[in-house]
């Protein structure tokens, strides 16, 4: 047998053994399963083949449980299917996997294992997914290992097909399934040779045909049910010995043995982890060196947990143990323990003296688990009376369930070197890692593993890279913390982040620094010069900005960096590397030419040359940190979130989230960021500003506000504070200033793009030389300029304006099309909002923990903000209003009720008032004022009627009516949500949805969703989308009583505002569609001119813009308005501006002209559909 | 928990607020890549490889 040794991560292996077995893949992306459907459509796409000569059929589903049907439904036809998910996708399978299970079919489901949404959302692994299936009849196969993800997977399709089973294949989210290392794979021949050809042909025999019709999914009563259900027992006996047979015989193939249970350590063990997953590779490394020292540990690795053998695993636990601690990677609150320690505890029930068994929690939304924390597991089995439900790597200081961590103590082989390289989404610093570990693997005999940890921000996160090398096995399956060799790529963590906390005494740390050494001096915080002088750092720095400039690769500086990299850490030979490395830019940037490749090559040799060693000074040594700020945050902002932006949550204990165990977090944290994104931001110039307020308008993180001064307020301002008369007859004698807030900036540079001044009144300049002056000022106009709310304010988009905007500085990236949208909407109704967030980008920028973009005003209120699920907002945000409308109701009753009752006429004049003004957003906040303010001292003898009156007091709250917006992408819009929405809408209730319509999944990479349009390259669309865009908003328009808007911003701002003020204070449903240009569009005039790009797409006809309100039908008139003109632009020139279409062109150039011709038609045809609904007659019957 | 007191915080008492250190910068990411900047304006614009970086970025490299 041929064996294949690649690099590659736990999804690539997954997907890798998929495709062989797999005739049909119907999926749905989730993170982090998606790269196992991607991998498999990109193979699919390329024309590989599986074992049976086809390539595999791949199919997005509009959801998991759509996928589920489809795999489910592909298996009664006889087609061996497979898809692959995680977390929630998983539980949306549930139903159909008992289906499947129940009808003995053989489907296999890879699962990349990650936490459930519970008190939050995380996309990071554990086993509560897989946890959540084991009741359901499939089998569960459990990996630890990249390796073993390559071992095991085949063994799950050939036992399904044999055992006529379905099998859930899972290994960790992130840890396994994103962890690159260097493996060995069968060829797909052997897979076929494995395969028992017999059972398949006996599975499509079973399948349904009409050649052979019979029923399966009857329905069946008490009589027959139960029986029907016990019928299938033999399978999942016999099922545990087809298991155990393929894993023998793959051994003879990989020499690689597998067992149901694999024990590992003393055979003379006293002290034993049960275990599955990743941690089962730490807990290795740790049994190794306790081992060595005399102790008696031992390990058993649970590779079948479904079904469960009792007789293997009694077999393979020595008969010395004492004492039993079994991990489980869950939580099910409530019960006697969690889900492995309890089939542990009943496998040992009829075993007469059995030993000691604990259960323990680790590793929860992938927290590290490291050797000190399985140290302590051991500890604790030895004590007189272990702690059991215990936990393992966090601190509880509450229900006190945590074992301490066991320090110092350093498993990993002598010869392994560990790397952490701290870099920026996109600046190529992953990408030239997952080089590195590739180039290091392919030349030498060294092992490698890669593990890539980023924060949430979709574009402009932090990334640290791990990396390791040895000539051992690399089983440390948690984040390196013992490095030989930092290296920091954006000079700006400094400020922030304790880059030296895994650097060992004498390793190496790199710096890319523009600073020389005076300057490192200077700039340094104490405690990072302190920390270099106690680990006695060898620091080097290298100026690679301007290396890269120089040569003219702009800021892509990871060339010069991986120079620098491999010349220090010094893993291949010179020669070797820097072939290599030659060799791989020859590859990547080829076909870009020549003067690109030189470039690049040149970048490498300066890395190499260009590092200069940083001598530390001796007085380092003794720094004291430095001033700490005499500012006193509030507790919250000071004790979690601080910690949090530091990349120090992981220390915080549990009791810092008393008083908030449900989840709940603070509104506006990110005004605490301050993150000085930008490198340029934009410089106001008074004398040309027109005050249209249109830079405000557009601009994704609020950091540039309008503000209105009034004397006095001015009279305070810094000297720099620059001002000039204000315009409009309802500003009258106040001082009007743009004022931009140069540390929340991105610099997209959308505000001086569309800034329509002669000459321009918003010019971008340098942040540097902003700073001095804006800084305070800005701190001014948000301290001192109060907001005049008795201001006469118009209803136009440019007095929107002036309101404080009441969602700032997410994390949303620079040029977001989404953000501005729902910015504009918190300035008109915030206040009284309440937002139901569909799962995806737009969850992310606003809550990823510890920042909360939505914020308050003055008077303390702001939109209340949760995010349920994904599949569920339009349903969840639809609850939030019949509980709302509920109390409501109540206390327009309980108005009634003491409207009759013996109170003064004023009261109930009060009370008549808020009666008739409920329905209104303003009016009913003033009505409920006005009562307040009558209840608040009012006393009666009437027992009954305090009563009442009490109650409302108790609702006070719900006095002022809640403008209740459903909000979310096309993802949510258009696919997994369509169902739920669809059934909101037709409810006939007043709430709004807004949809931020990217035309594509977004935040999980780029997928393609049905409001992608034809001949967009999204994946799972790779040679362009065939099928059209779906026309929400005319399916929405045909219940008839919808008000329906689709709107642009910057292409048509007053129907924009018109449209959601009428959308908002029409008493139905509402839905708005804003077209929202991403990064993921690959604009190719840059995000600074995303705004721009919306009002080209609509004077290209590409996007309209248009208004149904049933309001104009009671009056009589056609209720559909077409607000967009005749397009005046080329459609073909639009699209081709955008990478996502002329890539296109580039890689398919003959079927692209056929769709780029079919979309313009679509397009137009629409236009043409919407004219003719404009002009038709009102329908009079 | 009655939040309404101890969570609102209006950006105040803020150590940052007067910092000029950046924490966070995105100098080095793709889409600031700039080729060039419009005129007048002097918003960048990124060569087309930047742009197919910064997509590349989202699509494949950030892991959401």
């Amino acid at each position: 047998m041929a064996k294949l040794s690649m690099t590659m991560d736990g999804n690539t292996a997954a997907a890798y053994v998929a495709y062989a077995f797999t005739e049909v893949a119907a999926i749905y992306p989730i993170t982090p399963s998606s790269g196992m459907a991607e991998s498999t459509d990109e193979w699919a796409a390329g024309g590989r083949k599986n074992i049976f000569g086809q390539t595999v059929n791949v199919v997005e589903m509009q959801s998991e449980a759509g996928a589920s049907g489809a795999f489910h439904g592909s298996l009664q036809a006889g087609a061996l299917s497979t898809t692959f998910t995680a977390s929630q996708g998983l539980l949306l399978m549930i139903p159909n996997i008992y289906k499947i299970a129940g009808e003995l079919l053989p489907g296999v489901i890879h699962v990349s294992a990650r936490a459930i949404a519970t008190h939050a959302l995380s996309i990071f692994g554990d086993h509560q997914d897989v946890m959540a299936v084991r009741q359901t009849g499939c089998a569960m196969l459990a990996s630890g290992s990249v390796q073993e993800v390559a071992d095991l997977a085949p063994i799950a399709h050939l036992s399904a097909v044999k055992g006529r089973l379905p099998f859930v294949h899972f290994f960790d989210g992130f840890r396994t399934s994103h962890e690159v290392q260097k493996i060995d794979l069968m060829e797909y021949k052997d897979y076929a040779e494995l395969l028992d050809m017999d059972a398949v042909k006996a599975f499509k025999e079973r399948a349904l045909s009409p050649n052979n019709p019979f029923f399966r999914g009857t329905a069946q009563n008490s009589d027959i049910y139960f029986q029907g259900r016990e019928a299938s027992n033999q399978f999942y006996y016999d099922l545990i010995y087809t298991v155990e047979e393929y894993m023998n015989s793959m051994a003879k193939i990989t020499g690689r043995q597998y067992h149901l249970f694999d024990y590992y350590g003393a055979e003379d063990s006293e002290y034993v982890i049960i275990a599955m997953g990743s941690v089962t590779e730490t807990i290795e490394q740790t049994i190794d060196y306790y081992n060595n020292r005399g102790e008696k540990y031992g390990l058993i690795k649970v590779r079948l947990y479904r079904p469960f053998s009792v007789s293997h695993l009694l077999e393979a636990i020595p008969s010395t143990v004492k004492a039993i601690a079994v991990l489980d990677r869950t939580k099910e609150p409530g019960a006697v323990g969690e889900p492995l320690y309890v089939d542990v505890c009943s496998a040992y029930k009829d075993v007469a003296n059995p030993p000691l068994i604990v259960g323990g929690r680790y590793g929860l939304a992938s927290k590290d688990t490291t050797p000190g924390q399985i140290a302590a597991v051991y500890e604790n089995l030895k004590q007189s009376q272990p702690k059991n439900s215990f936990t393992i790597g966090i601190i509880d200081d509450v229900t006190k369930t945590s074992l301490k961590t066991i320090e110092g103590i350093d498993v990993e082989p002598e010869d392994l070197k560990a790397c952490q390289i701290w870099g920026l989404g996109s600046d190529g610093t992953v990408g030239a890692n997952k080089q590195a570990i590739k180039i290091i693997g392919d030349n030498s005999d060294m092992k490698v593993q890669a593990y890539f940890d980023y924060d949430s921000k979709k574009s402009g996160g932090v990334t640290v890279s791990h990396l390791r090398f040895s000539n051992h096995p690399i089983r440390s399956t948690y984040l390196v913390n013992n490095a030989d060799y930092v290296a920091c790529h954006n000079p700006s963590y400094v400020n922030k982040y304790d880059l030296l906390e895994s650097l060992k005494t004498g390793g190496i740390f790199v710096l890319n620094t523009q600073w020389n050494e005076e300057e490192l001096n200077k700039q340094l915080p104490s405690k990072m010069k302190r920390k270099l002088a106690k680990k006695k750092a060898r620091f080097y720095t290298v100026n690679a900005i301007k290396i890269a400039e120089e040569i003219g690769l702009g800021n892509r500086i990871n060339m010069v960096m991986q120079g620098a990299f491999f010349k220090l850490t010094n893993l291949l030979p010179e020669d070797v590397y820097i072939k290599e490395l030659k060799d791989v830019i020859v590859k990547m940037y080829g076909n870009k030419g020549e003067k690109v490749v030189k470039m690049n090559h040149e970048a490498v040799d300066q890395g190499i040359n260009a590092i200069r060693e940083i001598e530390i000074p001796a007085d380092w040594i003794d720094l004291k940190d430095d001033d700490e700020d005499k500012v006193k945050e509030p507790e919250f902002i000071r004790k979690v979130m601080r910690p949090m932006s530091e990349m120090k949550g992981g220390e915080l204990p549990v009791s810092a989230f008393s008083g908030r165990e449900d989840g709940s977090f603070p509104s506006g944290t990110t005004a605490y960021e301050k993150r000085g994104i930008a490198v340029n931001v934009p410089e106001w110039i008074v004398e040309r500003c027109i005050q249209c307020n249109q830079c405000s308008l557009v601009c994704p993180h609020a950091v540039i506000r309008p503000f209105l001064l009034n004397d006095d307020e001015l009279s305070q301002a810094p000297e720099t504070f620059v001002t000039k008369k204000a315009t409009g007859k309802a500003f009258e004698g106040l001082h009007y200033k743009i004022q931009i807030s140069p540390m929340d900036c991105t610099g997209c540079g959308n505000c001086a793009d569309i800034c329509p001044a002669k000459g321009k009144a918003l010019i971008m300049k340098p942040i540097e030389s902003q700073l001095p002056n804006e800084i305070p000022n800005w701190e001014f106009a948000i301290d001192k300029v109060r907001f005049k709310k008795d201001l006469a304010y118009g209803q136009s988009f440019k007095d929107s304006q002036f309101m404080p905007p009441l969602i700032e500085f997410s994390g949303a990236c620079a040029g977001c099309g989404e953000t501005p949208y729902i910015k504009l909407v918190t300035q008109l109704f915030g206040e009284r909002m309440m937002i139901a967030n569909a799962t995806g980008c737009s969850s992310i920028w606003a809550s990823s923990a510890p920042s909360t973009a939505y914020t308050v005003n003055e008077e303390c209120k702001g939109p209340s903000w949760a995010n349920s699920l994904f599949e569920d907002n339009a349903e969840y945000g639809f609850g939030m209003y019949l509980g709302v409308k509920q109390i409501r109701n109540k206390l327009e009753e309980t108005m009634r009720k003491l409207n009759g009752m013996n109170i003064e006429d004023k009261l109930k004049e009060a009370f008549h008032d808020w009666i008739h003004y409920k329905e209104d957003g303003k009016l009913s906040s003033k009505a409920g004022e006005k009562l307040l303010n009558l209840l608040e001292d009012f006393t009666s003898t009437d027992v009954e009627i305090m009563n009442l009156v009490d109650d409302i007091k108790d609702n006070k709250d719900y006095l002022s009516k809640r403008s209740i917006w459903l909000v979310g992408g096309d993802g949510w819009a258009y696919d997994i949500g369509y169902g739920g929405l669809d059934h909101v809408l037709a409810s006939g209730e007043d709430v709004n949805v807004l949809v931020f319509d990217t035309e594509v999944y977004s935040n999980t990479g780029g997928q393609a969703s049905k409001s992608t349009p034809t001949a967009a390259i999204a994946k799972f669309a790779a040679s362009g989308k065939k099928q059209g865009k779906k026309d929400l908003g005319r399916m929405m328009m045909t219940y008839g009583n919808v008000y329906v808007a689709q709107v642009g911003i910057h292409a048509d701002n007053t129907q924009l505002i018109r449209a959601l003020r009428e959308a908002e204070s029409y008493k139905g449903p509402s839905l708005i569609i804003c077209y929202s240009p991403c990064i993921n569009h690959g604009i190719k005039e840059g995000m600074g001119r995303s705004m721009a790009n919306i009002k080209k797409a609509v004077q290209a006809g590409y996007w309209h813009l248009y208004r149904y309100n049933p309001m104009l039908r009671k009056e009589g008139k056609n209720p559909f308005i077409l607000d967009s003109k005749e397009p005046t632009e080329s459609f073909r020139e639009y699209i081709m501006q955008q990478v996502r279409y002329s890539s296109l062109a580039k890689a398919y150039p003959e079927a692209a002209e056929e769709l780029f011709a079919r979309a313009e038609r679509q397009a137009k045809e629409r236009y043409s559909v919407y004219k003719q609904m404009a002009e038709v007659e009102p329908i009079e019957l | 928990m009655n939040v309404k007191d101890e969570y609102n915080f209006h950006g105040k008492e803020n150590k940052r607020l007067g910092k000029i250190e950046p924490t966070n910068k995105e100098g080095t990411a793709a889409w600031q890549n700039f080729e060039g900047f419009y005129k007048v304006d002097m918003v960048g614009k990124p060569c087309e490889e930047a742009v197919i970086d910064a997509k590349e970025w989202v699509d494949n490299g950030s892991k959401l």
